[in-house]
């Protein structure tokens, strides 16, 4: 891959360079950076807390690139990417970049492309790189695969979502975020978690932060610089294993004739499995 | 499944009407591209920004407000400023006749007023799409419905 | 008694929507404008529909108004034919206004171009392009002067079309007029200011939601003291059907919006039977001619019921839905355009058999650009001929006791009551605004509406039924592209011949007030008396308020 151009800083180099990332050429880099995913549910408010965390990076000089989920439409394949229309930062920033990614063939909030794509803004100097979900239930748990940080954003009225997702997600966050802080209701949200919190064994800042007026996100920063050192976790290790196993099934050039014959009942799931195997 | 092709949906200048903007976007959807859509109001500028940033093959602008004529050629020529003369540019909106020749000087490459089911649409990016000069930038005149 | 205005200026926007304010006449005493009534073959024509009937469905003039809110209607005056029109400069607006003052006419119309309906002075670099484009361009105290120059404002009524900013532009009028030695108590005329309704189809808002409530319901505060002839807001559902709303959620979302305002104003302490009165609306007229006369019926008693049941008002005129109609712009082909004579004369009459109190006809070239003379002279004479040669005018709610117009005005009733109950359900119409709620169902049906056309189901002549070839037609004129470079000169002497301080000191007083909650119109009426821009008055109110941008819908 001619990957020069990007490296010299050159935006449609760039690009291009996650283009064909995207298309299935995979990309690995030694080059260091921060990997921070935010996920939550639809209406928390992701979009706009990343446009925030984006501007007071570049407030501080700093490069911080947007890789933003969307779902493809199983029937068509296509995909509506609008999460331009919360990220007025991404438009005029220099010292931001931010790029609209579809889940493609895959099922979860992350394709597993979106790894490699981060190794290749890593690798072009972009150190900071934020990565908005698609926010749906228990495929958040995907986002571990590809981020160092994990903040879930969560809101005022939006339900509990540490009750009703279980403790699992508690594995995986570094942070946890209440949005709308200048709504009514963000404080009991916040104590709320806190009590939920507190049964178990890990220590999880939760923040207030207002992407509407920005109130919080100078906070938000520090504890993401804060939090960054805490290793990779058994947990993760789980995520990213899985992450990868997908995108070998789903990136495997047999895989469409491989579900021709399930389907008109040529074989089984098991002949199925060691088909993918066989032609690694 | 084949690479999707990325279009970017746009509204430049200052009018908020985008149910046709929005329309066309999701029909481009269904029809298996995947469509960045930058909401209202955008500089041309910040639509090269976009274009440049999602790796788009394809622009789609949008205007009701009599500003076409000002901006459309604004877009394209900063495309083609910007090493990207490569994407190809699509109007829609309600644009006079007489203006059109202008438009397609600039680099626009089809222009579709109300009425346009999305099939016409969808001809004009697999046609565009298999040519190699249909980009703004190109030096072919070449544009939909000649 | 001839229409009331005979305008045929061209129209020099290529937007299918046409902003136009209501000034709507309250309070005239029923008249007659003819002695006998007579159909064209000399039947005589009753005046009203027999007591037995008037007990199934109700009188005309009476509550709920189902029947309209007059007993004689049109048989007492017309409705007023108001054809919007929009000019590129302050100076060309006011020769015209002044041409149509010469016919006779009392009422004018301000269309604004977009930056100023988006608080941009006409020479900041977001405008490139768009000065004078879909309206006149107003950035400062002086263009107002300009406008009116000559004008005795005490004696027109003045529609404005503007919502973000309608305080700024307001309190220049109110300036000027001081100037001119007029009283602002006996200023008369509308401002649209409806922001939620910019929030869900039309775009042109700056502020975050609370923030232009609260503009809101100052100016209706200022207003019922010192501009009490001023219709304070013209709620419309006309941008929210354009969009692609069904004809339920036209009214269901107008109705809420305007909840939303009157809860507002009540909850800052304004007097239902002060300001309710001063509520005007806006709607569209589309094609299904049975459906939008029982929208308007529909409507008008649905408001009847809701502002009774909330707020017991002792005015009768508190409850009474008095409405603008324009007929539905983004019906228009390109195809074969002069088919959309046709589909202007079925909408307009449609309006009229719902008792409209105002109508603009649109021009049938308007999907294809600018129209011409002769277009726009087609669209006002349609409506003289329906007034003056269908004879429906000369009866009273026409299509009254009709099986299917009385169940299919029950029904959209019904429904609207229900939609408006989901959005309370919600928090109320703002809170399905910040949710993207209305925008999603609009978007939704707009795009089940494209595909029942482009599958067949829906037939549209010219475009995918009864097509011909035809060749491309010509139309379309240009605008002034000088008014920009002109506006910035004259932005460039204001901003050195004001006093700078004065100036300064005033833009700061609003931001200053901004973050409290005092009253900011009179200062903002200060700020423009010493010399601020609408730019620089916006950029105060946006330092303190941030801006909006409100959910697509997607």
């Amino acid at each position: 891959m001619d990957i020069d151009k990007a490296r010299a800083g050159s935006r449609l180099g760039l690009s291009q360079a996650l283009s064909l990332v995207e298309n299935g050429l995979a990309f690995s880099t030694e080059e260091e950076g921060q990997v921070i995913g935010i996920t939550g549910a639809p209406g928390v408010g992701k979009s706009c807390l990343v446009d925030q965390l984006a501007q007071a990076y570049a407030r501080n000089g700093e490069k911080v690139a947007i890789l933003a989920v969307d779902p493809s439409s199983p029937i068509s394949g296509g995909a509506l990417l609008g999460d331009r229309l919360r990220m007025e930062s991404a438009d005029l920033d220099d010292l931001v970049y931010m790029r609209s990614v579809a889940t493609r063939g895959e099922t979860g909030a992350v394709p597993s492309v979106v790894a490699d794509m981060a190794a290749v803004l890593k690798e072009c100097g972009w150190k900071r790189i934020i990565i908005e979900t698609v926010g749906s239930g228990q495929a958040e748990f995907r986002i571990a695969a590809v981020a160092d940080t994990i903040i879930l954003v969560e809101a005022p009225g939006m339900g509990d979502a540490i009750q009703s997702e279980k403790a699992g997600i508690i594995e995986l966050v570094d942070i946890i975020v209440v949005n709308k802080s200048d709504l009514e209701g963000a404080d009991a949200t916040a104590a709320n978690i806190i009590s939920a919190l507190s049964a178990g064994s890990k220590d999880i800042p939760v923040m207030q932060v207002s992407s509407h007026t920005g109130d919080g996100v100078t906070y938000l920063v520090q504890a993401i610089d804060e939090v960054a050192d805490s290793g990779t976790s058994r947990a993760q290790w789980r995520e990213r294993l899985a992450s990868q196993w997908m995108r070998r099934m789903s990136h495997h050039p047999n895989l469409d004739s491989i579900l021709d014959e399930l389907e008109s009942s040529q074989i089984n799931i098991g002949e199925a499995i060691l088909l993918l195997e066989v032609e690694q | 499944m084949a690479t999707p092709l990325r279009i970017v949906i746009a509204k430049p200048g200052l009018d908020g009407h985008d149910r046709g903007a929005k329309v066309v976007a999701r029909a481009l959807r269904d029809a298996g591209h995947e469509v960045i859509y930058t909401g209202l109001r955008r500089t041309p500028e910040q639509i090269v920004r976009t274009v440049i940033d999602e790796d788009a093959q394809f622009l789609g602008l949008s205007s009701l407000s009599g500003a076409h004529a000002h901006l459309f050629p604004k877009i394209c020529k900063l495309l083609q400023e910007s090493d990207v003369g490569h994407v190809i540019v699509f109007g829609g909106g309600i644009i006079p006749t007489a203006d059109k020749p202008a438009l397609f000087e600039a680099g626009i490459k089809a222009i579709f007023g109300p009425g346009t089911s999305s099939t016409q649409i969808n001809d004009f990016i697999s046609t565009a799409a298999a040519k190699d000069d249909a980009g703004c930038g190109a030096e072919s005149d070449w544009h939909w419905g000649d | 008694m001839a229409p009331a205005d005979t305008i045929t200026e061209q129209h020099p926007s290529g937007r299918l929507e046409h902003r136009i304010g209501c000034e709507l006449i309250m309070g005239r005493q029923p008249s007659s404008r003819k002695e006998q009534w007579k159909t064209l073959g000399d039947l005589d024509i009753p005046a009203n529909s027999g007591a037995q009937h008037d007990q199934e469905v109700g009188a005309p003039g009476q509550p709920p108004y189902t029947r309209g809110i007059h007993s004689s209607m049109y048989r007492s005056r017309f409705w007023t034919m108001r054809q919007y029109a929009g000019f590129s400069s302050a100076k060309a607006t006011n020769e015209r206004f002044k041409l149509l003052l010469d016919r006779g006419q009392s009422g004018l119309s301000v269309a604004f171009d977009l930056p100023t309906q988006l608080g941009l002075d006409a020479d900041d670099v977001l405008c490139e392009g768009e000065v004078g484009k879909v309206g006149v361009s107003i950035s400062c105290l002086e263009n107002m002067r300009q406008l009116f120059d000559g004008i005795p404002m005490d004696k027109v009524s003045t529609s404005m079309t503007i919502n973000a900013p309608a305080m700024v532009l307001l309190a220049m009028y109110i300036a000027v007029a001081e100037e001119q030695g007029v009283d602002p108590a006996s200023l008369r005329g509308t401002i649209q200011n409806d922001i939620l309704k910019e929030y869900i189809a039309r775009g042109t808002h700056i502020f975050p939601p609370d923030a232009s409530m609260r503009l809101i319901t100052d100016i209706f505060d200022y207003c019922s003291q010192s501009v009490p002839q001023w219709n304070t807001i013209s709620i419309s559902g006309y941008h929210i059907r354009e969009a692609g709303s069904t004809a339920v959620q036209e009214v269901a979302f107008t109705l809420s919006n305007a909840l939303a305002y009157v809860e507002a104003a009540v909850e800052s302490g304004l007097d239902i039977d002060i300001f309710g009165p001063r509520l005007s609306f806006f709607f569209n007229c589309h094609n299904d001619f049975f459906e939008e006369v029982a929208k308007f019926r529909a409507a008008r008693a649905l408001w009847y019921e809701l502002i009774n049941e909330r707020y017991s008002p002792s005015n009768p005129k508190s409850a009474m839905l008095r409405f603008h109609t324009q007929v539905a712009g983004v019906s228009l082909t390109a195809q074969q355009p002069l088919n959309n004579i046709a589909r202007v004369t079925i909408q307009a009459l449609a309006a009229v058999c719902g008792g409209t109190q105002s109508l603009h006809t649109n021009s049938y070239d308007e999907a294809i650009g600018l129209p011409t003379e002769e277009s726009a002279t087609v669209a006002l004479r349609t409506q003289q001929v329906i007034a003056e040669e269908s004879g429906v005018a000369d009866v009273v709610d026409p299509l009254g006791g009709s099986w299917y117009v009385e169940d299919l005005t029950h029904r959209l009733k019904v429904a609207a009551k229900e939609e408006i109950r989901k959005i309370e359900e919600m928090g109320g119409a703002m809170k399905g605004i910040e949710s993207g709620y209305q925008q999603r169902c609009i978007h939704e049906t707009a795009y089940q509406h494209q595909n029942m056309v482009e599958s067949g189901e829906r037939k549209i002549i010219g475009v995918n039924h009864a097509q011909m070839a035809e060749d491309e037609p010509n139309a379309g004129q240009s605008l002034d592209p000088t008014v920009g470079i002109e506006q910035s000169e004259l932005l460039l002497k204001l901003r050195q011949s004001r006093d700078e301080l004065k100036c300064c000191n005033s833009i700061e007083k609003i931001s200053k007030a901004a973050k409290g909650d005092e009253n900011l119109f009179p200062l903002v009426i200060d700020a423009v008396k010493a010399g601020a821009s609408l730019g620089e008055v916006i950029n105060a109110m946006k330092s303190v308020f941030g801006t909006y941008m409100a959910p697509s819908g997607f």
